[in-house]
């Protein structure tokens, strides 16, 4: 969530391709629901160097239909009194039900492959999405996911808070060791801001898991 | 048979209506279906929709008894020698009488739900649903009319799509705004509207945005059970929005204080359907749980999670365990005065594996957080931990010794004196020479119980913690660091990075050592 720069219209709602055939990716424990995340997102511009603490929390997750989603809190952002959290939305790249052309949000194939290949895991995948998106890839046991946060709604400023959640982010999270990797993307944002987060523990000596059950 | 076969044969319509109508109300098995396929009643009755009201309705009603959930009998009707009994069917669903009407739609839709191959055009689905909502008008059957809808999209995304665009939400809502309606109209119109957001974001959103939650609320407090229960499903299925209740939209005394009441309905399927609407609303995640707190939820949860009936203990421990999630330490204390460690203990122990796996995950929700969360497994003489090693040593079935195995990997995320804790009833002292249950786990088909099992593993054997050492000794005594080299190419992504993990913290304190 980037300084607003310039009010853009609502986002475009065409979908992604869909394919069936492939197998979708496993789950992930690093990536699961009470899971917390903390690091950066530098927000640096021509006119500054500046970054913004940043702690994200999953809140739900649905591998099925590749969703994912979650809240990012921003910590030390100059023009607010408090942390400011948004509500994001993400779209797992399982190639099932997206690949890794995002067709809506004013993003291009071109846009995509740009962001993607800032990620080096992404490296091995490229030849394949730069003819089909990936759609034909299997990606169930590759260790990285790649997917695409959107932020829906602020949770607790108002949106004339100075703060613009009209792009997303290209995300790219290790199955390893559950860090996270992202760039934002928004026409009318600097371009490239990157986002840094690690797993955290909270101060335990090891990983912790809660869960909940929706009936 | 032959006196069935004899009524449908008779000359007079209110015999051959009789006939069909003991075909209705008598046949109730697959085999009955097949017996009464098999004598040819089905080409007397598919006759009978060529006749009068009475005989066509008969037929109808008594047609859909006999192809309810048996494709091999739907088969046997959609024969060619049937003489397109199908289009027929289809053909009632534009009669002049409503309830024809009616009947024919039921008709169709009981063979689309049991051979949805046997009704693909899309047409004949959209054409249903806008005839059912078209015979909610209707003063003779409005009243059925919504729950044939919710027979034709429950569970079914595609219908609940084709249901959206054809803007039956804002029509049922439109329906509520007439009020006030009949108790079995509006129990019909929650339970078609539940059915509606039981999947579909999009379709929540639009409930949402109609402003239709206060009908819904309202109706919470009917004086009609049915209707009770059924407000509390549409908002059970309303609040499956996770994007929502991250919002809190839930989370406030219109939809609590109704609800928690509702926990002392004296019909059993009410407070069924109230505990499945909390579970839901109580996940919330802007830390608003304390209201639930405030309106006396969680002692009634408690007393219900004493129930003797297994199905209300079950759903009230869910609702504690949703409730524990994310909580902070000052509600997770008043949770736990109020259910005492003793009542988790046994709960932890009940003769239900669906009651011991909610009660486990409860125990892994507490002990997740701050590190002093940990220390509610410790109080009384360590009941919790003990009630938790019991049963990953006696338990069978994975969901459970999943569950259990979590509370372990959480609490040995903790201290030296809790890792400790878990190693001791992980390998207890005076254990035979059986093998341990965490080489079982370790072996285990379900890659969930195995991942759960490296996770605890990762978190005995963490690098930072000074006792490591000693504990990676007695897990490779006992056979389990050469069982992680084993599984360091796990067909299961998650549990071959974990083992990676794990066994490499092995080794780095083996190195450490020396």
């Amino acid at each position: 969530m980037p300084v607003r720069v310039v009010e853009t219209s609502s986002a475009l709602s065409h979908p992604s391709g869909g394919t069936s055939g492939n197998t979708l990716p496993s789950a992930c424990t690093l990536l699961s629901v009470g899971q917390a995340f903390s690091g950066t997102q530098n927000v640096s511009s021509q006119q500054k160097d500046e970054a913004w603490r940043v702690n994200v929390r999953i809140q739900g997750c649905d591998l099925d239909h590749g969703y994912l989603c979650g809240t990012m809190e921003a910590l030390n952002v100059p023009m607010a009194d408090t942390p400011v959290v948004t509500f994001w939305e993400g779209e797992i790249v399982d190639t099932k039900n997206y690949t890794f052309f995002t067709g809506k949000w004013g993003a291009t194939s071109d846009d995509d492959i740009k962001h993607w290949t800032k990620f080096p895991s992404f490296s091995p995948l490229l030849s394949q999405v730069e003819v089909d998106g990936g759609k034909s890839l299997d990606l169930s046991n590759y260790p990285y996911i790649f997917m695409r946060w959107k932020e829906q709604y602020f949770v607790n400023v108002g949106t004339d808070c100075g703060l613009t959640i009209a792009g997303f982010y290209y995300v790219c999270f290790s199955c390893s060791d559950g860090s996270i990797n992202g760039f934002y993307y928004d026409p009318n944002s600097s371009p490239f801001q990157k986002l840094e987060l690690k797993s955290t523990n909270e101060g335990r000596l090891g990983f912790s898991f809660s869960s909940y059950e929706l009936q | 048979m032959e006196f069935i076969q004899s009524l449908l044969n008779s000359e007079n319509e209110n015999v051959t209506g009789l006939g069909a109508s003991i075909i209705t109300h008598s046949c109730q098995t697959n085999m009955q279906q097949k017996a009464l396929s098999d004598t040819g009643i089905i080409k007397k009755l598919i006759c009978m929709l060529g006749g009068s009201v009475t005989q066509k309705e008969a037929s109808l009603e008594s047609l859909a008894t006999i192809l309810k959930g048996n494709p091999d009998v739907i088969l046997k009707f959609m024969e060619p020698e049937n003489g397109g009994a199908l289009g027929t069917v289809n053909e009632l669903t534009k009669d002049k009488n409503a309830r024809t009407r009616l009947l024919a739609c039921m008709c169709l839709i009981v063979i689309r739900n049991s051979s949805p191959s046997c009704l693909q055009d899309l047409r004949i689905k959209t054409k249903l649903i806008l005839i059912l909502l078209e015979l909610l008008e209707d003063d003779q059957v409005g009243d059925e009319a919504p729950f044939a809808l919710s027979s034709l999209i429950a569970e079914k995304e595609d219908l609940q799509v084709l249901a959206f665009e054809a803007n039956v939400i804002d029509k049922l809502v439109n329906h509520l705004r007439k009020g006030p309606l009949l108790s079995r109209r509006l129990e019909g119109i929650l339970i078609a509207l539940a059915n509606m957001c039981s999947r579909l974001e999009r379709c929540r959103d639009r409930l949402l945005s109609l402003e239709a939650m206060k009908f819904v609320t309202d109706a919470l407090s009917q004086d009609s059970g049915e209707v009770r229960a059924a407000a509390c499903i549409c908002l059970k299925n309303v609040s499956r929005s996770v994007k929502n209740l991250s919002a809190g939209l839930f989370m406030n005394e219109n939809f609590v204080v109704p609800l928690v009441r509702l926990l002392f309905d004296d019909l059993t399927f009410v407070q069924v359907s109230a505990l499945d609407a909390i579970s839901n609303i109580v996940v919330d995640f802007l830390a608003h749980k304390k209201i639930f707190m405030q309106c006396g939820g969680v002692k009634q949860l408690v007393q219900l999670s004493k129930s003797m009936d297994s199905t209300i203990r079950v759903k009230a421990v869910c609702a504690l365990r949703n409730l524990t999630f994310l909580v902070n330490d000052q509600c997770k204390e008043e949770i736990l005065s109020e259910l005492t460690q003793l009542t988790l203990g046994s709960l932890i122990c009940d003769p239900e594996t669906c009651v011991q796996e909610q009660s486990l995950s409860l125990v892994r929700n507490l002990v997740d957080g701050p590190l002093d969360s940990i220390q509610h497994v410790f109080a009384a003489d360590a009941l919790l931990l003990h009630a938790v090693g019991q049963q990953l040593q006696s338990a069978s079935k994975a969901e459970v010794l999943i569950q259990g195995m979590y509370v372990f990997t959480n609490v040995a995320s903790g201290n030296e004196v809790h890792k400790e804790a878990v190693m001791q009833e992980l390998f207890p002292p005076l254990a035979n020479d059986s093998e341990s249950v965490m080489l079982k786990f370790l072996h285990s088909d379900d890659s969930r119980l195995r991942t759960a099992a490296v996770w605890a593993l990762v978190n005995l054997t963490f690098p930072s913690s000074s006792g490591a050492f000693g504990r990676v000794m007695k897990l490779r005594n006992a056979g389990v660091v050469s069982q992680l080299k084993n599984m360091v190419n796990d067909p299961c992504l998650d549990v071959k990075l974990r083992a990676r993990t794990a066994l490499g913290q092995s080794m780095t304190s083996d190195d450490g050592s020396t």
